[in-house]
């Protein structure tokens, strides 16, 4: 039994010396060798330009963006850059931050700006939002002139005048969770103005450019017409029907011009054109192409490259009767009432009063408008007298159209009811009054006018 | 006392460290006959051993870095200031040479040791990548250095054989999401290769 406790023993003496050893031994059995260096950190860095191109822009209701232009963001730093962080604040008016909508949209590594985003992506929102500036599709290198182009459009609407605002933009670059610690900003004077209550729009009157090598700068309805005096046509609505004057600048050419004046719309109202009309103080400043219209009453204009504008004065006709609606005019609720007051509803004796308010829409110069009364619709009206109710049901039987007296309670300047005999037709129940045929009187109205109507109804 | 009689016809009783002698020496010879057949592992063991009629000496482990394959070797080279920044997503690399300067099949490792602790040092990200030749060094492989430099232990680096020559590629990189913000910095570094010697 010892021996072969003594035998186990000296077997565990050897083997563990053997690790031992072992272990020992393949410690010794490696090498090293260093290399060392030292590594450095880039930095974030970012210019702008190209927002000075906004300073100094007028908006107007007629003209009421700025822009787009062409904004460069260029990486100054070591870094690529892969996104942007733009805050604007503004000085001035700082409510009229609340009316510019800001867009903004890549442009790549073109300059030219489209009038509108395409496809690229894009951020639209108002000037004092946080802004949302869109990232470059791919990371801007940090290589010399390396840059992103985006373009920058302001828009303004309502647009107050007299009034200005000086947005700043700060910039900060960044790639990934870094930052450029310096910003970059740039700021530019926005101010705005009533548009030139004389300016339409091709859109309000029928003349507009005939070939692809005229444009059309400007329409303004100067008057030149009873007295000459321009002050006659201080917001640009015509006095009278009496004459129609306008000023036409053609865009600048680099060849003959040509512009259509369509004569059978407003204002003209089926006028015809000569070249004497054309010819105002005694300068002739464009000629016709043709004594006569077209099938659409329409009238060539032309003139040379050296001559930037021409204008004419017609005398004109009895506004042309238009439908009412929100651009034209509207029409109040006929409401019954006395002859003598119109708040106070009468116990009929011989007669009864009808009352309406025409409100006029239509810019610039004046239309003829038309109103209508249901007299069976009227009779019932709520809380009407049972003597007038009767009495208004039973005119349609015996009342003629041309019976019902029509007169102007109160107008607005120019508002006016027809001077002359104004058409009056009956339908059924329904009589109608339109201002029209009558020629050199006024019986129209335009935008900020009113005419306040009562028909007196007796049999 | 007197001295106790030994009872007649007993067996004389020997020590226990005497009565183990016998097999340990046995089996020590064993183990050693054994070992001396493993080969260059048990080298220690062997390189003072003669056999009749044979020597046997001693191999050796021993690598060297240089900056090329070509170039000088040595115990330690520099690298310098790697060409570049590094920054989110943004790597720098230098490329550089391990010769196998021994008598034995090493296999390669590598660790590396920062320098003065900084927010840069922090940031970094870095890995030691066997590639074929400097030109196939490039950021492209910064998607490997992911391990902060302190805990960084580089695996999967090949078996080096004795004369031979092993191009490394140092990457250095700041992870994309890193939030440190450690612009325009520097940081220092130690790359210890190691070569330990393999069974060839």
């Amino acid at each position: 039994m010892r021996r072969r406790l003594a035998l186990i023993l000296g077997v565990a003496l050897v083997v563990v010396a053997s690790l031992g050893a072992g272990g020992i031994a393949n410690a010794m059995w490696s090498a090293s060798a260093t290399a060392s260096g030292a590594v450095t950190s880039g930095s974030v860095g970012v210019s702008v330009s190209g927002f000075d191109q906004l300073n100094g822009a007028t908006l107007t209701s007629s003209a009421n963006t700025a822009g787009p232009v062409n904004v460069a963001f260029t990486n100054t730093g070591t870094l690529p850059l892969t996104g942007f962080g733009v805050h604007v604040t503004s000085t001035g008016t700082q409510s009229l931050a609340d009316s510019i909508t800001l867009q903004v949209w890549d442009n790549g590594q073109s300059t030219a700006c489209a009038s509108a985003p395409g496809t690229t992506s894009s951020w639209s929102g108002k000037l004092d939002a946080a802004i949302a500036w869109p990232s470059p599709p791919a990371s801007i290198p940090p290589t010399a002139s390396a840059h992103e182009n985006y373009c920058v459009k302001l828009t303004m609407s309502p647009v107050p005048s007299g009034l200005s605002i000086t947005p700043s933009f700060t910039v900060t670059g960044s790639d990934g969770a870094w930052h450029s610690g310096t910003s970059a900003s740039a700021a530019f004077t926005l101010t705005t103005k009533a548009a030139d209550p004389r300016e339409v729009t091709p859109g309000q009157i029928g003349i507009s450019p005939a070939d692809s090598a005229t444009t059309i700068d400007r329409i303004t309805l100067p008057v030149y017409g009873t007295t000459g005096n321009e002050n006659e046509n201080p917001d640009g609505t015509m006095i009278t029907p009496s004459w129609a004057c306008v000023y036409v600048a053609v865009g600048t050419t680099t060849s003959a011009w040509k512009v259509g004046v369509n004569m059978s719309a407003p204002p003209f109202n089926g006028v015809a054109l000569t070249n004497a009309d054309l010819n105002i103080n005694g300068i002739q400043t464009g000629t016709l192409v043709s004594a006569s219209p077209d099938a659409n009453g329409v009238y060539y204009v032309h003139g040379p490259s050296t001559q930037s504008y021409f204008s004419f004065c017609v005398q004109g006709r009895a506004p042309k009767v238009m439908s009412p609606g929100p651009t034209t005019y509207t029409v109040s609720p006929v409401t019954v009432g006395s002859c003598t007051a119109s708040t106070k509803l009468p116990t009929v004796t011989s007669d009864v009063c009808l009352y309406t308010t025409v409100t006029g829409a239509y810019p610039h110069f004046e239309i003829g408008y038309t109103v209508s009364a249901d007299f069976t619709a009227l009779s019932k009206t709520s809380g009407l007298d049972s003597a007038v109710s009767s009495y208004l049901a039973n005119l349609p039987s015996t009342l003629a159209a041309g019976s019902i007296q029509w007169s102007t309670v109160s107008s607005s300047a120019g508002g006016v009811y027809p001077s002359g005999t104004p058409t009056k037709t009956k339908n059924g129940s329904v009589y109608t009054m339109s201002s029209t045929g009558i020629e050199a009187t006024s019986g129209g109205i335009a935008g900020g006018q009113f005419v306040d109507l009562k028909w007196e109804v007796a049999q | 006392m007197a001295p106790a009689h030994r009872i007649a016809g007993a067996r004389r009783p020997r020590h226990l460290a005497l009565t183990a002698l016998g097999p340990l020496a046995l089996v020590s010879v064993g183990l050693i006959v054994g070992f001396a057949g493993t080969g260059g592992t048990y080298a220690a063991w062997n390189s003072s051993a003669k056999l009749p009629g044979a020597s046997i000496s001693t191999g050796s482990t021993a690598i060297k870095v240089s900056n090329t394959p070509s170039g000088s070797f040595g115990s330690t080279v520099s690298l310098g200031t790697l060409a570049g920044h590094v920054g989110p997503g943004a790597a720098v690399v230098a490329a550089f040479a391990v010769k196998n300067t021994g008598t034995t099949p090493v296999a390669l490792g590598a660790s590396v040791a920062p320098g003065a602790p900084s927010a840069l040092e922090s940031a970094l990200r870095v890995a030691v990548v066997a590639v074929s030749g400097a030109s196939q060094c490039t950021s492209a492989l910064s998607s490997k250095a992911v391990t902060p430099l302190a805990s960084y232990s580089a695996s999967g680096l090949p078996h080096l054989a004795s004369t031979g020559i092993q191009n490394l590629c140092l990457v250095l990189t700041v992870p994309a999401t890193d939030t440190s913000s450690a612009q325009g910095a520097s940081a220092s570094f130690t790359v210890n290769v190691t070569g330990t010697q393999v069974a060839s």
